[in-house]
C-alpha cells in the first residue's frame, strides 16, 4: 500500500490554492498565484488580513523610516508626501477557478448540492439511531441516489453527434449546451458513481462503460471519436453519395467499435444503395447493408435495459445472454463466410462492410484502428473481444494494454491536464484510492472534493478507513472533515453562500462547531437586522445559544449608540444583558432628571414600556418602571395646580404622587444611588401648600433613606455617586423640606 | 396545485406583479441584487411559455415557463422594501422602492406599456428619508390626485411622500426619534393606515388627526423579534394581520383593540395552549398577505373569523392559515423572503427564494 | 480574483479591519485616525472615508477595533504616550460622528502597540511601551468604555526587574489567545523589536487567577538560539485542535510554535517549534492566520505574500505567492 503522502500532490499538500498546470512537483518553489501592481515607492509594507472565508485582504503602504524613539520621542514626524498616495488596498479571492463555470453558475450547483447533501447526512443519522428501519435499503443506494441529485444539477448527459440523444445540432437547442456546459467535472463524478458507489453496476460494467463513454468521450481530449463523428456529421450534409467516402465508413466502424449503434444504423441508412433512383443495380449491395443494419439492431447486450427505439436486445441473465450472443455471433460468422460478398461491385462499401464484420467479430487489429482514445479502446475490447469476462478485476491492467497500444500507434504529447485525468481515470478503474483522492484534489475545486468523498466511501471499505481515519498531523482531523471544512471556507467567503456552510461543517465533528461559531460571528450583523435574523436562524438549527446572545448583544449595542434605543434595548434584551440593560436603565433616568422636553419624556415613557417585561428580572429596571410613575404623577400635580383646581381633587393628585415616592422608596427597589435625586424631586411634595402630604411615619422613611445616604458617605462605600452631591446645598433643601414636613404632620396629627 | 423553480442568478431582494394591462404579457416587478457588480437593479420580466419546454423534458430544472427580462434600470441602493401599485387614474404604474441607506425610490411607468420606457429612466428619489433602513413601504391604492407613498424606518419616523408629477413631496407624520423602531407599513384607507414595529405592537394612524397613534394593539403577544410585515384586509379596514420572529401570525380587530388574535406561532406569554392554533413555521415570517381570491371574488368567510392569510418564512415556508388551521403550500431548503399573489385571479404565487431564485405557484381555484 | 477597494495616502503607518471585515481603520503619520466603510449599510457600496480625525500629538503606530460587543470602537497608541478610545454614536438625530471615549494617558515614553481582550471578567487592554513596559486596563462598564483602572503592570524585560539599565524598543506586538467556546482567556503572547539583546525572545503571559497576577508561562525560544528582534506575533485561531499554534516573525525567518496544554495539575506546557519559515529571505512585516486556523499568509521586505499550510506529513509548506510589482 502507498503511503498517502507519496502520492498526494505538492509532497503532500493538502488543498493545492493554485491552478492545475502551473503547480510544479518541486516543492520548494510555489507558483505565483497572483501579482498586485502598485504605485507605492521603494517596497511596500504589506498588511495581511483574511476577510470572509478564502479572501485574503492586503494593504500595500508606503515604508516609512523607523520612528526614532530616543532622539525624538514626542515629536511629529515629518509628514510625507500626501495626496496622490500609491498606498492601496487589494482583496483577493484564493482558491481554484473552474474557468468554465461562472460564478452564478458555480452557486447554482451550489444551491442544489448542499440539499443532496444535508439528505445524505441525515440518511445517515438515521442508519445510526434506528438501523433496524432502514433495513431493506443498503447504504450505497441512497448514496447513488445522492449521485445522481447531484450529477444532474451538474447538467444533462451528453450524446455522440448523430445519436438520437443528440441535441447539439439543432440549433434551437444548441443554447442549452452552452448553459450547462458539459465538463470533465461531471465526467469523472458519473465515473466514480460507476465504480464507487452502484453495485448493480458491476454485472454489466462494460455496458456502463459504454453509456458512460457515451455521454463523455467529447471532454476527455481533444482528440475522440466525438470530434471524428462531429466532422462527419458536418460533411455529410454536403454529401449525396456518402458510400463513396471513406471517412464514411470509418466513422460508421468507430461507431460500431465502441457500441453506439443507433449512430451506426443511422448513418447505414445513409448508404446510397437505399436510394430509390437507382440507375444500376445495387440490390446485392443493399441487402448486404440491409444485412449488417439488421444484425446490429440484433446484437445481444448484456444490460438490464435499452434506451426505447435504440438497436440491439438487452439480456439481463448472463446465460440467457451468452446463448443468445453465440446463436448472434455465428450468424455474423456466417454473414462474413456468404457468397454474396462477391457479387457486390461497390469496392468502398465492399471494403466498409467487411470492416465492420471484423469489428463484430472481434478484430484487435480493426478495433485498434477505428479508435483513437485508449479508453475507446477499452470499450470495444470489452465489447466485442470479452463479452462474458467478469472484468471488474484486472480492469485496470487490462486498461494499461490499451493505452499501451494507443500510445505506442498514433496519440502524441497531450497537454498535463489530460494526462491528470487519464491518471485519474486509470486510478479508478484500479480502485487506488490515494491516487484518486490526490488527483482529484489537483484537478478540482474544492467543492467537487467535499461532495466526491461521498462517493469513495459508499461501499469501499478500505476508502471509509482512509478518509475517516483522524489524522494526528491534521490536528486530529480526518481527510473527509478536513475535504467539508476547505469547501466550507470557500462557501464562507460569499455573502451569497454563507448560509450553506453550516450544512457541510455540521458534518464536521471536530472542527466544524468551532468553525461555525467564527463564521458567524464575523458576520456583519451590525449592518442589517434581515441578516442578524438569518444568522440567528443558524443558532437555532444547530443549537448554539453562545453565538446568539452574542449577536444579540451585538446588534443591540449597535442599535443604542447609533440613536436606535428602542431596538437597541429589545435586542439587548434577547441577550438578556443584564449589565448592559442597567447601565441604559442609568441613562434613561439621567434622561429623566435632567427633565428635556416633553416629547422625548414620552418616548422614554416608551422606552420604559418597553423595558417592562423583564421587571421581576431586573430591579434597576423595574425601579425605573415606578420613576416613570412617580414622575408622571408629579407632572400632574403640576399640570392641575396650573389650571387652578379643585382643591380636594389637586390633594388626590398630590397624594397619589406622593405614594409612587413611598413605593420607589421601600426596600430593595430603587438602588441606593438614585435615592438622593429622588429625595431632591420629592421636595415639591413636601412642602406641599395646602396641608402635608407625607405622615410622620412616611416622613421617618424619607428622613431614614437620607440618613443611609450620610452614613455611606461617611463609609466611603458610595458605590455610583458623586460625593460632591452630598455636600452641596441641594442636600441641605431636601434636608430642610422633610423637617418642614414633619413638623406639619406632627402638628396635623 | 404547480410548482416551477427558475433560477435568477442574482439575489431576488423582492418579487411583485404589475397590475395586468390589456394586450402586454403578464409582467412582474423584481428588485435584485447582482453580487458580481455589487450593484441593485429593477427589473421588469414578462411570463412566458417555454417554447423549447418538449424537447427539455429530459432536464429535471426544466420549466414550461420562463422569465424574459424586458426592461431593467438600476436602483440607487439596495431594496429593503419593495411596492407595486397602480395609480388611480390607471395611467400609470407605480414602482417604489426603499433603501437600507434611508431612501426612497419611486418609479412611474407606462400603465399601457410598462417596459417600453427607455433604459435610462430615473426615478424620482429622496435621499435620507430615514436615519438607517427604510424598513416598511405601501403605495396608497388609489385616491384623487397623486400616490401617496408611507414609509416607515428603525429611526421611529412615518413620513407621507406624495408623488408628483416631478418630484417627491415629504411629509413627516411622526417622529419618536429612535425610541421605538417600526417594521412595517400598510394603508387602510385614503387617510388611514396601521404600522408595526419592535414592543410597539400594531398601532393604527389617522392623517386627520395628527400626532400620536389613533390606536394601539397590545405589544405583547407577538415574537420577540418583533413585527416584520402587516396587511390591513382591503375590505374589512377594522382587520389588520402581522407577521413576526418564532413563527409568529397575529390578527388585530380594531373593534377589540386590547387583544390580538393568535393564528400561529408558539407565544407562550399568551397563555394557551398550542394547539390552539398551529406552529406553522419556527423562525421569521417575513411576509404577510390576505388571500385575495376570496375578496376578489365576492366570497367572505363567517363573522368573527378571520379570513385566510399567506405568510413565508425563512425556514422555507409558504402557507395558507384558515380557520385555525394550516395548510403548508411550500417547504423549500432555502429561506422564502417575499411573495405576490398575482392580483386578478389570486391563484398565481410567485416567491422570491434565498437562493437566488423564483419559484412559480399555481393553485388550482 | 483581484479587487482593489481603498486607495491610502502615504503616510499611513497601520492599518486595521473591524470584525466583519466590512469597516477599515488607518493610522496616519500626522496623528490623524482615518476610517473607510461602504456608504450604506448592506455593504454593497464601495468604501469611502467617512470619519478623520487628529488623534495624536504624534504618529499614530497602531489603530484597532474593539470587539463588536462594544459597538463601532477603536483604540490608538502613538509615539506621544498616549492611549485613546474612540467611538462612533448618532449625536442627536444628527450623523453618526466619532468621539473621544477614552483617554489612557501613559507616560512620555511611546506605545508601541494595543490590544483587546474581552475577557469574562471585563474588557481588558494590553499596551506595550518603547521601555520595555506592559500594562493592563481593565473595565467592568460594558455600555459607556469611559472609566479604566490599570489593573497591571510589568515589565517584559528581565533586566529590568532590578531596576537596572533601560531598553528602547521600535515595534512591538501583541496577540491574545483567540476565545475558545466563546471565552477569551486571559492569555497573550508578546514580542519586541529591539536592538537590545536584553528583550529577548516573543513570552507567554497568562493572569494567574489564584495568585492574582501576571506570570510567564512561555517563551517562544529553542534553548542557546540566537535572539533576533521580533517584528510580528499571531495566535491562530483554534476551531478543535487539541494544541495552540503561534507564529513569530524575528529576523528574517517566521517560526510556527505549537504549545500543547497538558492536562496534569501543574499545568505545565510544552513548546516546540514545528516550522522555521526562510522563503521571504528578508523582514517579515506582517503576517495573518485564516479562519480555520490552517493557513498562514505572510509578508515579507521581498514584496511577496506568502501561504503557507501543513501538509499531511505535518511540514509547513509554501503553497503560493502573491507577487507585487510597482506600476510603471
Amino acid at each position: 500500500m502507498p503511503s498517502f503522502a507519496a502520492v498526494a500532490p505538492n509532497g503532500g499538500a493538502l488543498v493545492p490554492l493554485q491552478q492545475q498546470g502551473s503547480d510544479s512537483s518541486d516543492s520548494s518553489t510555489a507558483a505565483v498565484l497572483h501579482t498586485v501592481y502598485h504605485r507605492v515607492q521603494g517596497a511596500p509594507r504589506i498588511l495581511v488580513s483574511w476577510g470572509h472565508g478564502n479572501c485574503l485582504r492586503l494593504s500595500y503602504l508606503q515604508q516609512q523610516h523607523k520612528p526614532e524613539n530616543e532622539a525624538n520621542p514626542n515629536g511629529l514626524q515629518p509628514a510625507v508626501a500626501k495626496g496622490n498616495g500609491g498606498g492601496k488596498v487589494v482583496e483577493i479571492e484564493l482558491g481554484k477557478k473552474d474557468e468554465n463555470q461562472t460564478l452564478a453558475e458555480k452557486r447554482r450547483i451550489a444551491y442544489a448540492s448542499v440539499q443532496a447533501f444535508a439528505y445524505l447526512q441525515s440518511q445517515q443519522l438515521m442508519q445510526i439511531e434506528a438501523p433496524s428501519r432502514a433495513y431493506g435499503t443498503d447504504w450505497w443506494q441512497h448514496v447513488l441516489e445522492y449521485s445522481h441529485s447531484i450529477s444532474s444539477a451538474l447538467g444533462p448527459s451528453g450524446a455522440p453527434p448523430g445519436s438520437a440523444s443528440d441535441v447539439s445540432s439543432d440549433p434551437s437547442k444548441a443554447r442549452l449546451i452552452c448553459y450547462y456546459q458539459l465538463t470533465t467535472v461531471k465526467a469523472i463524478w458519473d465515473f466514480l458513481e460507476v465504480f464507487y458507489v452502484d453495485k448493480n453496476a458491476a454485472s454489466w460494467l462494460p455496458e456502463r462503460l459504454v453509456d458512460w463513454l457515451a455521454s463523455y468521450d467529447g471532454v476527455l481530449s481533444s482528440a475522440t471519436l466525438f470530434s471524428k463523428l462531429a466532422n462527419l456529421q458536418q460533411k455529410l450534409l454536403n454529401l449525396r453519395f456518402p458510400e463513396d467516402d471513406e471517412e464514411y465508413w470509418d466513422g460508421i466502424a468507430s461507431a460500431l467499435a465502441v457500441g453506439w449503434l443507433d449512430i451506426v444504423v443511422n448513418l447505414l441508412r445513409m448508404h446510397g444503395s437505399y436510394q430509390h433512383d437507382q440507375i444500376d443495380n445495387r440490390a446485392v449491395e443493399n441487402g448486404l447493408v440491409e444485412t449488417i443494419a439488421v444484425l446490429i439492431s440484433k446484437m445481444p447486450r448484456l444490460r438490464p435495459s435499452l434506451p426505447p427505439g435504440s438497436p440491439g436486445q438487452a439480456f439481463n441473465f448472463k446465460p440467457e445472454f451468452t446463448k443468445a450472443w453465440e446463436r448472434w455471433r455465428s450468424q455474423v460468422a456466417k454473414l462474413d463466410a456468404s457468397m454474396y460478398w462477391g457479387e457486390c461491385n461497390h469496392p468502398e462499401t465492399l471494403q466498409g462492410l467487411k470492416k465492420l464484420v471484423k469489428i463484430l467479430l472481434g478484430s484487435i487489429d480493426d478495433l485498434l484502428a477505428a479508435t483513437s482514445h485508449w479508453i475507446e479502446l477499452l470499450v470495444a475490447h470489452l465489447l466485442h473481444v470479452q463479452p462474458f469476462s467478469k472484468v471488474s478485476e484486472g480492469l485496470a491492467s487490462y486498461a494499461i494494454k490499451c493505452m499501451e497500444s494507443r500510445t505506442s500507434s498514433n496519440i502524441d504529447e497531450s497537454a498535463s491536464t489530460e494526462d491528470r485525468l487519464q491518471e485519474l481515470m486509470l486510478a479508478i478503474l484500479g480502485d487506488d484510492t490515494e491516487v484518486v483522492i490526490a488527483e482529484c484534489s489537483r484537478l478540482f475545486d474544492p467543492w467537487f472534493m467535499a461532495h466526491m468523498i461521498e462517493l469513495l466511501t459508499a461501499k469501499s471499505k478500505y476508502a471509509q478507513t482512509l478518509l475517516r481515519e483522524e489524522q494526528h498531523t491534521l490536528g486530529g482531523i480526518s481527510l473527509e472533515e478536513l475535504h467539508r471544512l476547505f469547501y466550507s471556507q470557500v462557501l464562507s467567503s460569499h455573502q451569497l453562500t454563507w448560509q450553506l456552510a453550516p450544512v457541510y461543517l455540521s458534518a464536521c465533528p471536530r472542527q466544524g462547531l468551532g468553525m461555525l461559531e467564527t463564521l458567524l460571528i464575523k458576520q456583519p450583523v451590525s449592518n442589517s437586522d434581515r441578516l442578524a435574523l438569518k444568522a440567528l436562524e443558524v443558532t437555532r438549527l444547530y443549537d448554539l445559544k453562545a453565538v446568539a446572545t452574542t449577536i444579540h448583544r451585538v446588534v443591540g449595542v449597535h442599535h443604542w449608540k447609533h440613536g436606535h434605543k428602542g431596538a437597541g434595548i429589545a435586542w439587548l434584551q434577547q441577550a438578556h444583558d443584564d449589565s448592559r440593560l442597567s447601565a441604559i436603565a442609568d441613562e434613561l433616568l439621567a434622561s429623566y432628571s435632567s427633565k428635556i422636553s416633553g416629547c422625548s419624556l414620552q418616548n422614554l415613557e416608551g422606552l420604559v414600556e418597553l423595558l417592562g417585561p423583564e421587571l421581576h428580572a431586573m430591579q434597576g429596571l423595574s425601579f425605573l418602571h415606578r420613576y416613570s410613575e412617580f414622575k408622571a404623577g408629579l407632572q400632574a400635580t403640576q399640570q392641575l395646580r396650573a389650571k387652578n383646581p379643585d382643591p380636594q381633587k389637586l390633594a388626590d393628585t398630590g397624594r397619589q404622587a406622593a405614594d409612587s415616592l413611598l413605593q420607589l422608596l421601600k426596600p430593595q427597589v430603587t438602588p441606593e444611588r438614585f435615592w438622593l435625586p429622588i429625595l431632591h424631586d420629592s421636595v415639591e411634595l413636601l412642602e406641599w401648600p395646602e396641608q402635608p402630604l407625607l405622615n410622620v411615619s412616611e416622613t421617618h422613611l424619607l428622613l431614614n433613606r437620607l440618613q443611609e445616604l450620610l452614613l455611606s458617605k461617611v463609609r466611603g462605600d458610595l458605590e455610583g455617586i458623586n460625593p460632591q452631591d452630598l455636600t452641596r446645598l441641594p442636600l441641605e433643601r431636601v434636608r430642610l423640606a422633610l423637617a418642614t414636613n414633619l413638623g406639619r404632620a406632627m402638628l396635623q396629627e | 396545485m404547480e410548482i416551477w423553480r427558475l433560477p435568477q442568478a442574482q439575489y431576488v431582494d423582492s418579487v411583485r406583479w404589475l397590475p395586468p394591462s390589456p394586450g402586454s404579457p403578464r409582467l412582474l416587478a423584481l428588485a435584485v441584487w447582482d453580487s458580481l457588480t455589487r450593484k441593485p437593479f429593477l427589473q421588469l420580466k414578462a411570463l412566458e411559455e417555454n417554447p423549447e419546454m418538449v424537447e427539455q423534458q429530459q432536464l429535471q430544472s426544466s420549466s414550461p415557463w420562463l422569465l424574459e427580462t424586458q426592461n431593467s434600470w438600476s436602483l440607487p441602493a439596495r431594496s429593503t422594501t419593495f411596492k407595486v401599485s397602480p395609480s388611480e387614474d390607471h395611467q400609470h404604474t407605480v414602482v417604489a422602492s426603499a433603501s437600507s441607506v434611508g431612501s426612497l425610490s419611486v418609479f412611474l411607468l407606462d400603465a399601457m406599456n410598462p417596459s417600453a420606457d427607455e433604459a435610462d429612466l430615473s426615478p424620482f428619489t429622496c435621499e435620507k428619508l430615514h436615519r438607517g433602513a427604510v424598513a416598511g413601504l405601501d403605495i396608497q391604492r388609489g385616491r384623487g390626485g397623486a400616490p401617496d407613498c408611507i414609509t416607515v424606518g428603525i429611526d421611529g419616523k412615518i413620513n407621507l411622500v406624495k408623488v408628483g408629477q416631478s418630484d417627491l413631496q415629504v411629509k413627516c407624520v411622526h417622529d419618536n426619534h429612535g425610541a421605538l423602531s417600526y417594521a412595517a407599513a400598510c394603508w387602510g384607507s385614503p387617510v388611514e393606515f396601521a404600522t408595526a414595529g419592535l414592543g410597539s405592537g400594531l398601532q393604527w394612524w389617522d392623517l386627520r388627526r395628527p400626532g400620536n397613534a389613533v390606536a394601539q394593539s397590545p405589544s405583547k403577544g407577538v415574537g420577540a423579534g418583533g413585527i416584520h410585515d402587516i396587511d390591513v384586509h382591503p375590505s374589512r379596514k377594522h382587520l389588520c394581520v402581522a407577521g413576526g420572529s418564532a413563527g409568529s401570525v397575529v390578527a388585530w380587530d380594531m373593534r377589540r383593540q386590547q387583544e390580538l388574535i393568535p393564528l400561529a406561532g408558539a407565544i407562550p406569554s399568551m397563555g394557551r395552549s398550542a394547539l390552539e392554533f398551529p406552529i406553522v413555521a419556527e423562525s421569521e415570517i417575513w411576509e404577510v398577505k390576505f388571500d385575495p381570491a376570496l375578496y376578489e371574488r365576492g366570497l367572505m368567510t363567517e363573522v368573527g373569523k378571520v379570513p385566510p392569510v399567506f405568510v413565508c418564512s425563512e425556514d422555507g415556508i409558504l402557507a395558507l392559515l384558515q380557520g385555525g388551521e394550516a395548510e403548508c403550500l411550500l417547504g423549500e431548503p432555502c429561506a422564502i423572503n417575499g411573495f405576490d399573489i398575482d392580483p386578478e385571479v389570486g391563484s398565481d404565487i410567485f416567491c422570491a427564494l434565498e437562493h437566488e431564485s423564483i419559484l412559480y405557484l399555481k393553485r388550482p381555484m | 480574483m483581484e479587487c482593489s477597494s481603498i486607495s491610502l495616502s502615504d503616510s499611513v503607518l497601520y492599518t486595521s479591519w473591524n470584525y466583519s471585515g466590512e469597516r477599515y481603520a488607518a493610522a496616519c503619520n500626522d496623528g490623524s485616525i482615518q476610517i473607510w466603510s461602504r456608504r450604506n449599510e448592506s455593504g454593497d457600496a464601495p468604501f469611502s472615508c467617512t470619519g478623520q480625525w487628529k488623534a495624536h500629538n504624534g504618529p499614530v503606530l497602531k489603530v484597532v477595533w474593539a470587539p463588536p460587543e462594544f459597538g463601532d470602537m477603536v483604540v490608538s497608541c502613538s509615539t506621544d504616550g498616549c492611549v485613546t478610545l474612540w467611538e462612533e454614536v448618532a449625536e442627536g438625530d444628527g450623523d453618526d460622528t466619532w468621539r473621544l471615549c477614552s483617554h489612557l494617558e501613559q507616560s512620555r515614553t511611546t506605545v508601541l502597540d494595543v490590544q483587546f481582550g474581552n475577557c469574562l471578567s471585563g474588557l481588558k487592554l494590553v499596551t506595550a511601551g518603547a521601555d520595555g513596559h506592559v500594562k493592563i486596563y481593565e473595565t467592568t462598564n460594558t455600555l459607556e468604555l469611559k472609566h479604566w483602572q490599570l489593573q497591571a503592570e510589568f515589565s517584559s524585560v528581565p533586566a529590568l526587574k532590578e531596576g537596572t539599565g533601560k531598553v528602547s524598543c521600535t515595534a512591538a506586538s501583541i496577540s491574545w489567545r483567540p476565545p475558545v467556546d466563546s471565552i477569551q482567556r486571559p492569555v497573550f503572547v508578546l514580542g519586541y523589536c529591539s536592538s537590545s539583546r536584553q528583550v529577548g525572545p516573543a513570552k507567554v503571559w497568562e493572569f494567574a487567577e489564584a495568585y492574582q497576577r501576571w506570570q510567564l508561562l512561555a517563551e517562544l525560544a529553542e534553548p542557546n538560539e540566537k535572539l533576533e528582534p521580533v517584528h510580528h506575533v499571531s495566535w491562530a485561531p483554534n476551531v478543535g485542535r487539541p494544541y495552540e499554534l503561534i507564529a513569530v516573525s524575528s529576523g528574517r525567518a517566521v517560526s510556527i510554535w505549537r504549545l500543547e496544554f497538558s492536562s496534569d495539575s501543574q499545568g505545565r506546557i510544552s513548546v516546540s517549534r514545528v516550522a522555521h519559515l526562510q522563503d521571504h529571505n528578508s523582514e517579515v512585516w506582517h503576517f495573518d492566520w485564516d479562519m480555520s486556523g490552517m493557513t498562514l499568509a505572510t509578508s515579507g521586505g521581498d514584496g511577496n505574500v506568502r501561504l503557507w499550510q501543513a501538509s499531511f506529513g505535518g511540514q509547513w509548506q509554501q503553497q503560493g505567492i502573491v507577487a507585487s510589482m510597482r506600476e510603471s
